[in-house]
């Protein structure tokens, strides 16, 4: 039976997705988000690293929404260019991590052999590498930075998305569609390009969101420990580090308490928009 | 003059590896020493059932895979000792059109996309014409070109397959391999591709290698048959000898088999029905392959090969070593 | 009159979809006789299977069946519950399904598959009596070394031995009634002559009615004693098969049988049916054929021609029958 209504493939994964109300809130969510870490400059109206002794330590106020630091720095503004930081390295990461997992997956998908072989033993490595431990030392050895971060980051988490690539561009290879296509001469860049890459993209793009999601809350963890951005710059995960002493979590909560939901709520909604993407891509996973 | 096809003892053989190592156990001999020739504006068809290596030929023709050995000579040129630019020129003029009217056509294409494929892989699109000549090829199948900016799953299973015909056509080849192009389509449908496929062979000139398990179709389309049994032609012939004078037991028996689409005298018919199963081709058997099925078979099937030769001057080669002219077949 | 084996009235059988419901079989009514064959044929979405499956309530969920009857030896199925439904699955009613590689628990061997099949209908079950049966009912449907080959499981069967086991196993309890459904579609040629004669032979042995799925006319001719041809989703046209192929009274039926490439015949050029089978979501208004067929006129792109008697044993839905005659 031929049942035709839906116009495109995307447009039908576009609907499903509207159905799942978690993720479109998340959508708009992430978009403020995006938008408030954009316009930060504008809605902050102070400077984020701008000293004020005399200030220090004042809980939410009229001049300061969200309170003052240590060192009387805006918290309001730091969130928010933090913000800048923190989604920029998520992003930056998972972006390391899709293209070189793209890369990678279908080349051992399409050469198959030793090729094959020698990509997935590499993934395999970095999967049974207890990421963070690693992280630690490389920043230890080259010295933190958000470059280092943003590189470690990517490369340990390639394999998800490599190991995706390569199920879908060996499913695809013996496609009749795409011996139709090696049968007119294409070769494997065409491949990539035209069959892999635009089958590959619906599971790549949850795979991508989740990473991103992983990647905020990794930055977090190791600017708490001092090891990722580094003051004066705000990172959601070093504005945490206030938090460290348990007089500043009882008496000064305003210190912790907005990076601390800002991690939060930004993981989850991107976790429930991937969740979402999931069930649009790939209706036969969800009831 | 030389012929279009030439294709001599060809072979592929799939190894069968196990273990970690990938050690080699085995091997599957798809295809065992095939010898083919095609003529311009002729059908040849393949016929034979699942594991005879009759499409694991038709995707050597096309060298989507690359034989174990034997030559295949287009136009007289061998192709695996072409340079990369020959290469490439020959085998835009050999193409290929698959059975799943779903598979074949990428679900993320547009028509116009799909169509024009082949063009763009080339680096001949602008060349050739561009959107116009992917709407003379919509149009030369039988398709409306408007539907161009569709995508596949909104056609059904006959109007897919043209799509996959206008795909085959793009680069003006002038042999085409269909690989059970009607297998999966409705009887109403298979029909109107059958007669699209002959038009278009008067029309273009084009030769057919024609890959199919139903012999009814491939009586209807082929000029010269050739029946394979488990990697090898058992008998080859013209379409008339096959069908009215098929001399090797298996062609015998696959005839025999059809149901014929008439109840009157059901009862009557006299049927070979073979026993068992096709052999496994990773050990088929010694001697004649199909010995082990066939109800002539002796103790020299066992031991040696029957070769393909015209043993009793029926005109046509069989591989049998008792070949003989049943007095009635198929109901013809 | 004497009550049917099997009598359905009314069929009807919708799906929801997201593109909306989709009649995928409307006011199919159908009897079958002890000890007939009747073949069910139609191309893909005529809605030959899914009428075949609601008999035994075999569709998915998402099916909403409607019916006035279905009736099997004067016991209305759809009263009776899940519990004695399956007591008639595989009993009385045997069903063979076209891919047996899907139909076949694959860790289970083939032997406890057939056991299975006789010990879910004995009163006292007996698993090693059941064995044995197994065995012997390997040996009737021809499995060449039965006693080694129960131990067997479906993977190391090749496609026509799995078939032989279904059948098998449809036999097992001696039914009244057999469902196949494209029981050979799966096959290649020789095998498929293998499991036809097995098929009529089982059917002459149990004399079991059978109602036979297939698309295929040569099937049709060579098995069936009654037809049933569905376009669309309803009966277009019965009758005996002998009359069906000799005279076919319905114009999709007609071209069908036109559009066939013969072994007996040699013609130029096939003679298809133009156009293409219905989107089922959306079908013409009128006669569903009315687009293809070359009879069509006015009334049929408005009126549905009613599934009428037109002689002894036969039915036809055409406004123009007549002129086929």
């Amino acid at each position: 039976m031929t049942v035709t209504a839906v116009r495109t493939p995307a447009g039908a994964a576009l609907r499903r997705f509207r159905k799942h109300p978690a993720a479109v809130v998340s959508v708009v969510f992430i978009a403020l988000v995006v938008l408030a870490a954009i316009f930060a400059r504008l809605l902050s109206g102070h400077d984020p690293n701008a000293i004020d002794l005399l200030n220090a330590r004042s809980g939410p106020s009229g001049g300061h929404l969200l309170g003052t630091d240590s060192t009387g720095r805006d918290v309001l503004s730091r969130l928010l260019f933090a913000g800048r930081i923190s989604l920029g390295v998520g992003i930056a990461s998972a972006a390391i991590a899709v293209v070189l997992g793209t890369i990678l997956g279908s080349i051992a998908g399409l050469l198959g052999g030793w090729v094959d072989g020698l990509v997935m033993r590499l993934a395999d490595v970095f999967m049974s590498f207890p990421s963070l431990v690693v992280i630690v030392v490389v920043a230890g050895i080259l010295g933190p930075s958000v470059l280092t971060m943003v590189i470690a980051i990517g490369l340990f988490q390639w394999p998800v998305c490599g190991r995706i690539v390569r199920g879908v561009t060996l499913s695809l290879r013996e496609q009749e569609f795409v011996l139709a296509s090696r049968a007119t001469g294409a070769g494997p860049l065409w491949l990539m390009r035209k069959h892999i890459i635009p089958a590959a993209l619906p599971p790549v793009s949850v795979v991508a969101t989740l990473a991103v999601a992983q990647a905020i809350a990794l930055e977090a963890t190791l600017s708490f420990l001092g090891l990722g951005v580094q003051p004066p710059a705000a990172s959601w995960g070093n504005m945490l580090t206030d938090a460290q002493s348990l007089t500043v979590i009882r008496s000064e909560p305003w210190l912790w308490l907005s990076p601390g939901i800002a991690v939060a709520l930004t993981v989850l909604a991107v976790n429930f928009i991937g969740d979402g993407l999931r069930d649009a891509v790939d209706p036969r996973s969800s009831s | 003059m030389t012929s279009l096809l030439k294709v001599e003892g060809l072979h592929k053989h799939f190894p069968i590896r196990r273990g970690v190592l990938r050690r080699q156990v085995g091997e599957i001999r798809a295809v065992d020493g095939v010898d083919l020739e095609l003529e311009t504006g002729e059908t040849l068809s393949l016929v034979g059932e699942s594991g005879c290596g009759k499409s694991t030929t038709g995707r050597l023709l096309v060298r989507l895979l690359e034989p174990t050995a034997g030559k295949i000579l287009f136009e007289g040129a061998d192709l695996a000792t072409l340079s990369q630019r020959e290469l490439r020129a020959k085998r835009q003029a050999i193409q290929i059109m698959f059975q799943d009217p779903y598979a074949s056509l990428s679900p993320r294409m547009t028509v116009q996309e799909i169509v024009a494929e082949p063009l763009r892989v080339q680096g001949r699109y602008a060349d050739d014409g561009g959107a116009d000549r992917v709407r003379e090829l919509l149009e030369l199948v039988g398709l409306r070109p408007e539907h161009s900016r569709r995508y596949a799953h909104e056609f059904s299973g006959g109007q897919r397959q043209r799509i996959g015909l206008a795909r085959a056509l793009a680069l003006n080849p002038r042999l085409l391999v269909l690989d059970e192009p009607v297998s999966a389509l409705d009887v109403s449908v298979q029909a109107q591709v059958i007669n699209q496929l002959r038009g278009l062979q008067d029309r273009l000139g084009l030769a057919y290698v024609f890959i199919s398990h139903n012999l009814s179709v491939v009586r209807h389309i082929s000029h010269r048959v050739a029946v394979m049994y488990l990697g090898s032609i058992v008998e080859v012939g013209t379409r008339a000898d096959i069908f009215t004078a098929p001399t090797h037991p298996y062609t015998q028996a696959l005839l025999s088999a059809i149901p014929v689409p008439d109840p009157v005298g059901r009862a009557e018919r006299d049927r070979i029905t073979l026993a068992g199963d096709v052999p496994s081709p990773s050990n088929p058997p010694t001697g004649c392959r199909f010995r082990t099925r066939c109800w002539k078979a002796q103790d020299v099937c066992a031991q040696e090969a029957p070769p393909l030769i015209d043993r009793i001057g029926v005109g046509h080669p069989s591989a049998c070593h008792f070949p003989e002219v049943p007095a009635t077949v198929g109901g013809a | 009159m004497t009550e049917s084996l099997l009598r359905i009235d009314g069929l009807g059988v919708d799906f929801h979809t997201d593109d909306g419901v989709v009649h995928a079989v409307t006011d199919v009514s159908l009897a079958v006789e002890a000890g007939e064959i009747v073949a069910i044929v139609g191309e893909s979405g005529s809605g030959k299977t899914v009428t075949a499956m609601s008999v035994l309530r075999l569709l998915p969920k998402a099916a909403e069946v409607s019916a006035d009857a279905i009736a099997f030896r004067g016991t209305d199925l759809r009263t009776l519950s899940g519990a004695e439904l399956r007591k008639i699955r595989g009993g009385p009613v045997g069903m063979i399904f076209q891919d047996p590689m899907t139909a076949l628990n694959p860790v289970m061997t083939i032997g406890a598959q057939v056991a299975e099949a006789v010990v879910l209908h004995q009163v006292r079950p007996d698993k090693k009596a059941a064995w044995q049966r197994a065995i012997e009912l390997l040996r009737l449907v021809g499995v060449p070394d039965p006693g080694e080959r129960v131990k067997q499981y479906p993977h190391e069967f090749s496609g026509g031995m799995r078939q032989r086991a279904m059948i098998a196993m449809a036999i097992a309890n001696d039914p009244d009634l057999i469902i196949a459904d494209e029981p050979t579609t799966a096959l290649d040629v020789t095998i498929q002559a293998q499991v036809l004669a097995l098929l009529k032979k089982a059917q002459a042995e149990t004399g079991a009615a059978t109602i036979l799925i297939t698309h295929d006319l040569g099937i049709v001719a060579e098995l069936a004693d009654r037809v049933v041809v569905m376009y669309a989703g309803r009966v277009v046209e019965s009758a005996g098969v002998t009359e069906l192929f000799a005279t076919p009274r319905h114009p999709y039926t007609k071209g069908l049988l036109a559009s066939l490439p013969r072994m007996d015949v040699d013609v130029d050029q096939l003679d298809p049916i133009p156009g293409n089978p219905p989107n089922m979501a959306d079908p013409p208004a009128g006669c569903a054929f009315h687009p293809r067929c070359p009879l069509a006129r006015d009334r049929c792109r408005t009126d549905r021609p009613p599934l009428l008697a037109i002689g002894a044993g036969r039915t036809s839905a055409c406004h123009f029958n007549e002129e086929l005659a």
